[in-house]
């Protein structure tokens, strides 16, 4: 098979010590840079504050009063405010009795 | 390092470990120039672009996401900026109002030898020029080539077939030798 090779040896990139030249100066301009340095570790960053924010907020969900017991705090501050006896009374009484 | 697999090279590359990033760069660097050129023809243009791509690689490690493919993902980015660059090019020479000089690294030692090639092998669709090339320059398996290139090896046989059979015909033809036998 080698035998019917065409001869491309003309074509050889970088022939000789072009290619030792042409490896430094890959490397040189591939050195990290102090901006894609950032960008990497910002984006790790920015991921980890993300997280945290989430697992804290996570207790302050879970010990959130629920909807019926801020109606109930509100039908008593109105029924102590006016003297009135408020007309959706019964709900009060289910959100006492949760 | 040269016997180090390119998933653990990336891995040690993305420690910054220096010699792990030259290794990939002495591994992959010549492969990238033949599916430049084979895109582009011009071998002085093939070889900036295979150095930018493999710069622009090095600094975009993180973003590899099959490290053990390394090659294939470069080649990819390669092809891209390849055919990036063409598009440039006609673009160029459609709006050109005056021939552009030529550029100096085309001027020197071995201009005509890869002139003659480059036109031999314009002859060839961009698939057979990449299988002739991995072939017969880089010494490739048509293994290698078929996983690179997504085609069977079958394929690649066929098209390093044709692809020789073209480059025989158009590098032993010598024009003048049919000029003289015109004029005898």
């Amino acid at each position: 098979m080698d035998e019917e090779r065409v001869d491309l040896s003309g074509f050889t990139p970088w022939p000789g010590a072009a290619f030792e030249a042409a490896v430094r100066r890959v490397l040189r301009g591939a050195s990290p840079t102090l901006e894609s340095v950032l960008v990497r570790q910002g984006r790790a960053a920015l991921v980890a504050v993300a997280v945290a924010a989430m697992l804290a907020w996570i207790p302050v969900w879970l010990a959130r009063p629920s909807p019926r017991t801020v109606r109930a705090g509100e039908l008593l501050s109105q029924w102590a405010a006016t003297g009135e006896r408020p007309t959706d009374v019964e709900s009060f009484m289910g959100a006492l009795n949760d | 390092m040269q016997d180090e697999s390119d998933e653990h090279l990336v891995a040690l590359a993305l420690a910054a470990d220096p010699r792990a990033r030259e290794a990939l760069v002495r591994r992959h660097l010549r492969a990238a120039f033949v599916v430049a050129v084979a895109i582009v023809g011009s071998a002085a243009d093939a070889e900036d672009i295979a150095q930018d791509s493999m710069m622009i690689a090095l600094n975009r490690l993180h973003q590899c996401r099959e490290p053990a493919r390394f090659g294939a993902w470069l080649r990819h980015s390669v092809r891209n900026r390849a055919l990036k660059h063409l598009r440039r090019v006609k673009v160029r020479q459609a709006f050109a109002l005056r021939p552009q000089p030529m550029p100096q690294a085309e001027t020197g030692s071995g201009f005509a030898v890869r002139q003659h090639l480059a036109k031999a092998l314009d002859g060839l669709s961009p698939v057979q020029r990449e299988v002739v090339l991995l072939h017969d320059l880089e010494s490739w398996t048509h293994a290698e080539i078929a996983d690179t290139l997504e085609i069977s090896e079958v394929a690649s046989r066929q098209h390093l077939f044709v692809a020789r059979k073209h480059l025989r015909q158009t590098l032993t033809w010598d024009p003048t030798r049919k000029k003289e036998g015109s004029h005898g």
